[in-house]
């Protein structure tokens, strides 16, 4: 199963699904939808958050989050 | 509704949709900030004339993305349009959204729909819009979402008049204007909703099943209703989060298709721009650096533009001071007036330069978006300590004044982390110690350069430094004691950079230096007239002991007019009040090297640090509060009458310090701790752990040097 954890910098993927119920109200409602395509834009410079991209919207999640957004193998 | 006197217009919206331009806008000055009752949030309401003299209140509530909340803040939102008995339930809703993220910002706007309370959607943005070729359907959308789209522009102040006229339609019109159910609801909230609906008699099915969710903290329910709605949402197995996974996935499904561009570019200019700026402003080397270069001007500029103005209000408080004096015949009410309240509101409004030129500063961060970046690049090293990326915005605001930056906590969602941000923003070296520091830093360091730098200046941002590190640590020691929860999150918009609108930053700006100066301002000057009295009276024999002790005392050295007055001046506070307090803690401070002068400015300094200044200059019997290089000399010429060394040397003045480094020496702030944590507990462990922290600093520093 890989999660946005897995994204590689400059790397896309498409969402399936997230893995933790609360979370993903809160992802929900900013729009970070299954199907979506979400790019990694970098990592925090002190690590455990991400910046990432997806149609139109830029946004910073913690790793903890990240690892709970399912993407496509 | 016919009680209230003015309809009600609440502007609701997303984070970043232009909310607040759009409330500047249609209120200017006419705009206040209060309390909801029983929260901390704060109220904007302002009343603007929506055409003809039809004037109605207008209500900034705080941007959400919908109506399952996250912070203390967004629940207001849900809080006010659950209740229709809410003293602030809008008779109709301007909702803002940007045009650029239509898809997004719908989310909300059909939660809104399905409360049938009139609104209007304003399209906001089209002058971005605009210049990046996006052409929009917004009659289609209108047509299939069913509310009044008015596409409008906040930044160029475009058909906000077509606004207003289309909002007043709907309040004149509130019935037609009620919308269709846009949520087609699933089958397990249909089935909550039919058993709760009787039992709290609300004809609004969604406003039914929004409290199906939220009851377990909505103020308008009772305690008793609470455990009864509980009994029925458990008797029907609703599952709260499942149903809101369902709902906001359906709502996005239906109204995503009615979301037509007709043309667009495929890469929008102003995003491009914004990720070529944050290639470099949140790289992983420069991204701090930069930050830390900007707060470096941030500071540098404060100090250097406020110099002049501080300097002015000073010269016009002591102007008036003396202006009083002259006109008024000597007696209590003209010393009251002088040396109590108009030193008392110098002492305030000396500090008005710096905090709005720090709020001028932020604001601009803010508004232009860089706060955010700031926000994601530091949270991972601040969770380390217990805090939240966004207590950044906290502890940068801290080094104006700890009362706004105890407030802009609201933001911080998770309770624990915002309460360890309150609990050490006041160790941040606020403007309020820049005055002592001023003073005392010439007795530790001698002026002269080092490497090229100013030697005292650096041992300024060596107060600052070490204010952090004490920052940090005790929050560390924070994290540690308090329970620990697993319901914080970053998860942040970085909304795209964009030129400020300097309107927002001025109403911004304007509202944070009243709050500084309504919620110190209250206390200092309280506190000033207090202490005033306290400096002023004494027992009534030991006062007429002084005044006989200086008359001998001038005539046997043959002193002059201003000398004996000096005298006495000196001898009157050695025997008043705040002399005799100052001798009975004289003990406990003596291990720090302070003797019961020190000690008088200690327990005055209590109410507010910056009354350092101005004890020590009636001790030490100066005209004019403010005047710090004299005050200086004189306190450089004491000297310890058994040892004959002099009292500021070199150990007691870095001992002094330090203790202003760490005191909590500020009962506003106290005050506003109090207000924000809801509880007396919380202020008490600040101010204790504070202090503890100064006492032993002050202890350890004066036992190593002295």
């Amino acid at each position: 199963m890989r999660t946005i954890l897995d994204l590689k910098k400059g790397e896309s993927a498409v969402v399936v699904r997230f893995s933790n119920d609360s979370l993903s109200c809160k992802l929900l409602t900013m729009g970070i939808l299954p199907d979506a395509k979400i790019t990694m834009i970098r990592k925090a410079p002190f690590g455990g958050a991400f910046y990432l991209k997806l149609n139109g919207l830029n946004v910073a999640v913690r790793s903890s989050e990240a690892a709970t957004i399912i993407i496509k193998e | 509704m016919s009680k209230k006197e003015k309809q009600i217009v609440a502007l609701i919206g997303n984070p970043n949709s232009g909310k607040s331009s759009l409330f500047n806008i249609l209120t200017g000055l006419r705009q206040q900030v209060g309390n909801f009752p029983g929260v901390t949030v704060d109220k904007k309401i302002g009343s603007t004339d929506l055409g003809n003299n039809n004037f109605v209140d207008i209500i900034d509530l705080p941007g959400t993305y919908s109506m399952y909340p996250n912070s203390s803040d967004e629940r207001i939102v849900t809080e006010i349009l659950t209740n229709p008995d809410n003293p602030n339930f809008p008779d109709a809703i301007i909702y803002v959204l940007d045009v650029m993220n239509m898809e997004r910002h719908l989310l909300l706007a059909s939660q809104l729909i399905d409360l049938q309370i009139p609104m209007v959607l304003a399209l906001n943005m089209t002058d971005i819009a605009e210049k990046e070729g996006l052409v929009y359907d917004s009659e289609y959308l209108e047509k299939k979402m069913g509310v009044k789209i008015v596409p409008i522009s906040c930044r160029e102040e475009k058909n906000i008049d077509i606004l207003k006229a289309t909002t007043l339609e709907k309040l004149r019109n509130p019935i037609e204007a009620k919308s269709n159910e846009f949520y087609s609801f699933s089958k397990s909230d249909k089935a909550v909703i039919e058993k709760l609906q009787p039992f709290l008699k609300e004809e609004n099915k969604y406003r039914v099943l929004l409290v199906a969710h939220h009851h377990h903290w909505l103020k308008h329910i009772s305690a008793a209703d609470r455990i009864n709605i509980k009994n029925i949402t458990d008797g029907v197995h609703f599952e709260s989060i499942k149903s809101q996974i369902n709902e906001t996935m359906s709502r996005f499904a239906k109204f995503t298709p009615f979301v037509r561009q007709l043309e667009a570019k495929a890469n929008p200019k102003s995003e491009s721009v914004t990720d070529a700026i944050d290639n470099v402003i949140t790289h992983r080397v420069f991204g701090p650096i930069i930050f830390f270069g900007i707060m470096l001007l941030v500071f540098q500029v404060i100090f250097s533009w406020s110099e002049y103005p501080m300097t002015w209000i000073e010269d016009a408080f002591a102007w008036g001071e003396n202006t009083v004096k002259d006109l008024l015949p000597d007696g209590w009410f003209t010393r009251l007036l002088t040396e109590g309240i108009i030193a008392g509101l110098g002492g305030i409004m000396v500090f008005i330069p710096q905090i709005l030129f720090l709020f001028l500063l932020i604001s601009l961060l803010e508004e232009v978006g860089y706060m955010s970046r700031a926000v994601f690049m530091f949270d991972k090293l601040f969770q380390k300590f217990g805090l939240n990326g966004r207590s950044i915005v906290a502890l940068v605001s801290s080094g104006a004044c700890a009362i706004p930056a105890i407030m802009s906590t609201r933001t911080i969602s998770n309770w624990r982390e915002r309460l360890i941000t309150i609990m050490v923003a006041p160790l941040i070296s606020c403007s309020a110690r820049i005055p002592v520091y001023t003073v005392l830093i010439g007795f530790v360091v001698p002026a002269g350069s080092f490497m090229g730098f100013n030697q005292q200046g650096l041992a300024f941002m060596g107060l600052y430094l070490l204010s952090i590190v004490a920052a940090l640590g005790s929050a560390m020691v924070f994290n540690i004691i308090l329970k620990k929860d697993n319901n914080s999150y970053l998860m942040m918009e970085l909304p795209i950079y964009k030129p400020p609108i300097w309107k927002n930053i001025f109403y911004n700006v304007k509202e944070k230096v009243l709050a500084f100066i309504v919620e110190a301002g209250k206390v200092i000057f309280v506190i000033s007239i207090i202490l005033w009295f306290l400096a002023s009276y004494g027992p009534a024999a030991k006062m007429k002991m002084a005044e006989t002790q200086a008359t001998e005392i001038s005539a046997i050295k043959g002193l002059d007019d201003e000398a004996s007055e000096q005298l006495l001046a000196s001898l009157k506070i050695e025997n008043s009040y705040a002399g005799h307090l100052g001798k009975f803690i004289e003990p406990v401070i003596k291990p720090l090297g302070f003797d019961w002068k020190i000690g008088i400015a200690l327990i005055t300094s209590f109410a507010a640090r910056e009354v350092f200044v101005g004890t020590m200059a009636t001790i030490y019997s100066i005209g004019g509060t403010d005047d710090e290089s004299t005050i200086r000399e004189r306190m450089a010429s004491e000297v310890d009458p058994i040892t004959g060394k002099p009292i500021y040397g070199f150990a007691t003045s870095l001992s002094l310090l330090i203790f202003y480094v760490f005191a909590m020496q500020c009962m506003s702030t106290l005050a506003v701790t109090k207000r924000e944590t809801k509880s007396w507990k919380w202020p008490i462990i600040q101010f204790v752990y504070m202090s503890a922290l100064a006492y032993l600093g002050s202890l350890l520093v004066y036992q190593l040097f002295a």
